[in-house]
């Protein structure tokens, strides 16, 4: 992204550009790039704006401090958390629940007798989908994996599955986008000697404002958040604001990490976005190259949501295997073990078909 | 006038070595005196068998300078002076010393069991050696060698001698390393497919379309850049003299 200072550099080469006293043009030492004054100006203007707009956005902050509210005695009253003896993740379940087992590790774990600590969301995504849905997900999951070993499917049990309430951090924000494009555009011509190329060189500028909604960043440090973003999307359509009710029966979990260390993961997935969204914009080029960018917000706004995940804990040779499935959407992520026996099997046979048919390809060719 | 000359003197000589029949032997002419008397005899036997054994007529013909007519166009009109008809088919090998061209003039019936790619490249390639090392003698006589050899394979095989169906050691081993090269791609594929856990880098799914104001929209030119690639040469068909009634090659030793 951008810097916070300028240098002129030769859009061509990118070599540090000087002025000769006296001339008319600025020349590129490295390329004998020529550009005229009025160019540079244009070129290089832009830049030092964004390196102030991009000093002011590295000191803003997303305003986190509204995000959550704290529980009300009745609220707490009906919720229990404990932290696992094992493992020491922190688990929220309703007051009936006497003993459960850790998502995590699978520990059994006893009811501890107190609660509190923690900010109340503002929504919860409901769960949508059942532990059949899940167990169905999951063998739908394996399904046309060609390297999945026979023993994993013949014998597989799922060891242990957990609904789960996790942690979401919602961001939402309206921000202004503006970036510097490199367009070419190639001409082509043939002589009966040689095919010349001449390739014209702009400067595309654009900028924008655009809002986006609800970005997730998973507020568990427990959580792998790769596995996190792999089940977005969740419809938020069916987003209700938060009520205790929606954990029974549930595990949940508290955050433990907040708002401000999540927000330079949403930011990083919004300028991406956001640049894409003014890249669309450059048209009827060959090439087009990002140049420079700076994305400032101008709004933002925070919220603390659940989130249903289901959790399938496997295992194969002794190794567990953890899916997990958007339990909204029954998108369901995870890492299957391979046979190499049968990857070599796969790699060689296809060798052997090509072979024969390359062979003579290749004959054709050398002949 | 002075090419003209010497083509119709060289004419005059040949056309007194032609013997029309089946029965006519090969030709052997050492214009430009590269051969011995009793290696002009031993080529002339080499020739002979091979001529009598195929039924077909070769000749060898050397001289020191075409006179500026292209070697191709010179040993055509030398084939179509010698050539006898009744033969299964005819071929002349002009060396010109002056230019250091050398050409192989086939008719339409030896075209067909010596082809102008394959045939031509692979009989050159025997006699060629020995033609660039001034070893004349070995030369011819590795082009008697070789052409027996091409009209064997086509009367064993009853098509022309083509290296693109014998064994090549060379195109397996690139045929089996890419096949490898391809397996191990399509393997990494299926081992790619048991994981679709992967990080979101973007947030588009989460952008209000609507929300999107495009405040600036301006393209500059900023200048121009040149590449010129020179085209690449195609193989010099300059000596190519095939046309609808002669076949054959050349080239420079």
């Amino acid at each position: 992204m951008t810097d916070t200072s300028v240098a002129y550099k030769c859009p061509n080469c990118g070599g540090p550009l000087e002025f000769k006293p006296g001339a008319s043009q600025v020349v590129c030492p490295y390329c004998d790039t020529q550009l005229d004054v009025a160019q540079v100006e244009a070129l290089f203007a832009r830049q030092q704006e964004r390196a102030a707009a991009a000093q002011e956005a590295k000191e803003e902050r997303w305003n986190t401090e509204m995000a959550g509210k704290e529980w009300s005695t009745e609220e707490a009253a009906i919720l229990k958390a404990f932290t696992c003896s094992a493992c020491g993740a922190e688990i929220v379940c309703d007051e009936n629940t006497l003993a459960t087992e850790c998502c995590y590790c699978g520990n059994p774990t006893m009811m501890p007798n107190r609660f509190g600590g923690m900010l109340k969301p503002d929504y919860v995504i409901p769960f949508q989908k059942t532990k059949e849905d899940a167990v169905a997900a999951l063998k739908e999951f394996y399904k046309g994996k060609r390297l999945l070993p026979g023993a994993f499917t013949a014998n597989n049990r799922v060891e242990d599955i957990q609904p789960m309430y996790v942690p979401f951090w919602l961001f939402d924000s309206t921000v202004h986008a503006s970036a510097d494009f490199k367009g070419e555009d190639d001409n082509v011509m043939e002589t009966s000697d040689e095919i010349i190329t001449e390739t014209r060189v702009f400067q595309c500028i654009r900028s924008g404002r655009m809002s986006f909604h609800k970005i997730p960043v998973d507020g568990s440090s427990k959580m792998d958040d790769t596995y996190m973003e792999s089940i977005e999307p969740f419809d938020y359509s069916q987003m209700v604001p938060f009520s205790p009710a929606y954990l029974t029966g549930f595990l949940a979990d508290k955050y433990d990490v907040d708002a401000e260390a999540s927000v330079p993961r949403a930011d990083e997935r919004v300028e991406r976005s956001a640049v894409g969204v003014l890249e669309e914009t450059v048209r009827g080029y060959d090439r087009k190259t990002l140049q420079d960018s700076v994305v400032r917000k101008d709004e933002d706004q925070v919220a603390y949501a659940l989130a249903p995940v289901w959790i399938l804990t496997t295992r194969y040779q002794d190794k567990p295997y953890t899916f997990m499935m958007n339990g909204q959407t029954g998108k369901m992520v995870g890492t299957l073990p391979y046979d190499n026996q049968k990857s070599l099997m796969y790699m060689g046979a296809l060798a052997a078909i090509l072979t024969p048919v390359l062979y003579f390809v290749a004959k054709m060719f050398l002949t | 006038m002075k090419k003209y000359l010497r083509i119709l003197a060289l004419l005059v000589f040949l056309v007194g070595m032609a013997v029309p029949g089946s029965a006519a032997p090969a030709l052997v002419s050492d214009q430009a005196g590269l051969l011995q008397p009793q290696e002009v005899k031993a080529l002339q036997q080499s020739l002979d068998q091979v001529s009598q054994k195929y039924q077909v007529r070769l000749a060898v013909v050397t001289v020191q300078s075409t006179g500026g007519a292209k070697a191709g166009q010179f040993a055509n009109v030398i084939l179509d002076k010698i050539k006898d008809k009744s033969n299964k088919g005819n071929m002349v090998l002009l060396l010109s010393m002056k230019e250091r061209d050398w050409y192989l003039s086939t008719d339409n019936n030896m075209r067909k069991m010596i082809t102008d790619k394959a045939g031509i490249k692979a009989l050159s390639g025997k006699f060629l050696p020995a033609l660039k090392k001034n070893n004349y003698p070995e030369a011819f006589g590795q082009f008697a060698k070789g052409t027996d050899g091409l009209l064997a394979y086509y009367q064993k095989e009853g098509k022309p001698y083509d290296p693109a169906d014998a064994f090549n050691p060379l195109a397996l081993a690139i045929a089996a390393a890419v096949s490898l090269g391809i397996g191990f791609l399509v393997r990494r594929i299926l081992i790619g497919q048991m994981n679709n856990v992967l990080p979101a880098l973007e947030a588009g799914v989460y952008l209000d379309r609507d929300s999107f104001q495009l405040e600036e929209d301006t393209d500059n030119y900023l200048y121009m850049t040149i590449h010129r690639q020179p085209k690449s040469k195609e193989s010099d068909h300059s000596a190519d003299s095939t046309d609808e009634d002669h076949g054959g090659g050349g080239g420079k030793f």
